[in-house]
């Protein structure tokens, strides 16, 4: 593929754009600064940093690429997600808002369980983060090598690399700014792209709608019904309060503007995800049915756009890539700080920002070199979601409403429902295609009721805080 | 459904990333208040 200079301009002016943007906002003075940005968040902006995080490469190049194979096939299964996000909007984001005292998820779950559960938290929410990062590194990479041509190591380290410039100088604050701007020029962009491809198709709105029918139909005929419940259940749970979620309800201003940015975020994903699938869908319209999935996306954008709008295109893909990323970096490395440094070590105020902000780029780093083995989009996502739900989930979410938390109870749970997943996942390969996310679910619940009945009850050091 | 996937909810999405850029303004104005050092949250 060459890039038309006029495409390139517009590459190149958006990137000036979130340079300066970076400029304007981004110094840090304080470690709560660069983790929760002051608890000051105001609600229009947690909606669009929720749904620019949401919606990476996968909720929208990947998607369209699903589109292309199964027409609404998975968008009716992701709607489990989107209500998810409102469900969470509803009933857990007010409370985690609650917790103006904690700076990471670690710090939630230390106040109902005890350090030990703080460590583990942050041992899974790091690696997770590094996991997301390089998932989405490497969609943003192959997007890149096939725009320039240059190799694809050097694009996984163009795209993570400049991520982690822009996110390791300023806080959560700063980045949610940034997705701010991502926000809007991908919206734009990509519903301005479903517009110019439908008007240009050569075949009319209702045979579009028909094959769409007749492809989902196709879709649905090619999977069993657990293969459905695996999936849904899937994006039901698996990035429920996954840490920069969590850090968004926490950054929030108050409870209100926490829950109405979920809620909002929940019902924009809903809609997006539709346009996406859509988009696949027409793309029949254009491209040849040899086309790889993953491919689809931006070559319907190059054929239906003219130029300097397929330049805006490729600005919204590096800002979809980018925003997950920085939310997911910003997450990782204040995880790392607060829950697996800070219950063996207790720097000051100048020197936790400082390992922060290093942490930023040493994970970048790692999953630079993660990319390279990182499965396809769906793929990865699905194995990460496989990994979070059965630790982190349910011991927070009991931990939310519970009263009388028993530490045991966290730690087995987190214990024995990762163990669980990751056997079942990883050795067993699913076996009666009973999916990893709900025998870990399970085997976390179990272990979470047994913890609570024998572990005894937590000793208060002071208000809210358990040993 | 396709009609309305079609011609309403990409309006719908358009009209969200023009709302936000008008969030936007107000919010980074107070980030680079508090770098300045002016009125504390």
């Amino acid at each position: 593929m060459t890039l038309n200079l006029a495409d390139a301009g517009v590459i190149v002016l958006y990137f000036v754009l979130l340079l300066f943007f970076g400029y304007i906002t981004r110094r840090t003075k304080t470690f709560t600064e660069f983790a929760v940005g002051k608890h000051s968040v105001p609600t229009m902006m947690v909606f669009a940093s929720m749904a620019a995080t949401i919606i990476g490469p996968g909720f929208s190049i990947g998607f369209t690429g699903k589109g292309w194979i199964t027409g609404y096939l998975f968008y009716y299964m992701v709607l489990a997600y989107a209500l998810q996000v409102i469900v969470v909007g509803i009933y857990l984001a007010p409370k985690l808002s609650q917790h103006r005292d904690c700076n990471s998820l670690g710090d939630v779950m230390r106040k109902k369980y005890g350090l030990v559960a703080q460590f583990l938290t942050g041992i899974v929410s790091v690696g997770l983060c590094i996991g997301f990062t390089a998932v989405m590194g490497k969609v943003g990479g192959s997007v890149l090598h096939v725009v320039t041509g240059w190799s694809l190591g050097a694009c996984l380290i163009i795209v993570t690399g400049v991520t982690a410039l822009i996110t390791f100088s300023g806080g959560v604050r700063a980045t949610i700014a940034t997705e701010g701007l991502q926000f809007s020029v991908k919206s734009i962009a990509v519903a301005i792209l479903l517009l110019l491809a439908i008007a240009k198709a050569p075949d009319g709105i209702s045979s579009i709608a028909d094959r769409a029918n007749e492809m989902t139909v196709q879709g649905f005929e090619g999977m069993n019904a657990w293969q459905v419940f695996g999936i849904v259940l899937s994006f039901m749970l698996g990035e429920t309060l996954i840490p920069p979620y969590a850090n968004r309800a926490l950054a929030a201003k108050n409870e209100n503007a926490s829950k109405a940015g979920f809620i909002a975020a929940g019902l924009f994903c809903a809609i997006w995800f539709a346009i996406v699938a859509l988009l696949g869908v027409v793309a029949h319209s254009y491209l040849p049915p040899s086309t790889s999935p993953d491919d689809v996306f931006i070559t319907v954008a190059q054929k239906v756009l003219p130029v300097g709008l397929f330049g805006l295109l490729l600005a919204a893909v590096i800002a979809i890539v980018m925003a997950s990323q920085e939310s997911v970096l910003n997450s990782s490395a204040v995880a790392f700080v607060r829950d697996i440094l800070g219950p063996i070590y207790s720097p000051t105020e100048r020197v936790t920002l400082f390992l922060a902000k290093a942490a930023t780029l040493m994970f970048a780093a790692v999953a630079i070199y993660a990319a390279q083995f990182a499965p396809s989009i769906i793929d990865g996502l699905l194995v990460l979601y496989a990994i979070w739900a059965p630790t982190i989930l349910l011991p927070l979410v009991l931990g939310l409403y519970v009263k009388e938390t028993r530490p045991l109870a966290g730690c087995l749970s987190i214990l024995a429902g990762g163990a669980t997943s990751f056997v079942w996942l990883s050795f067993l390969h699913e076996p009666y295609q009973l999916p990893a996310i709900l025998v870990g679910l399970i085997a976390s619940g179990l272990a979470y009721f047994g913890g609570h009945i024998a572990g005894s009850q937590a000793i208060v050091l002071k208000k809210g805080e358990v040993l | 459904m396709t009609l309305i996937y079609a011609f309403v909810f990409p309006l719908i999405v358009i009209a969200s990333g023009i709302a936000v850029l008008f969030a936007l303004a107000p919010f980074v104005r107070e980030i680079q208040r508090d770098i300045r050092g002016g009125t504390p949250k």
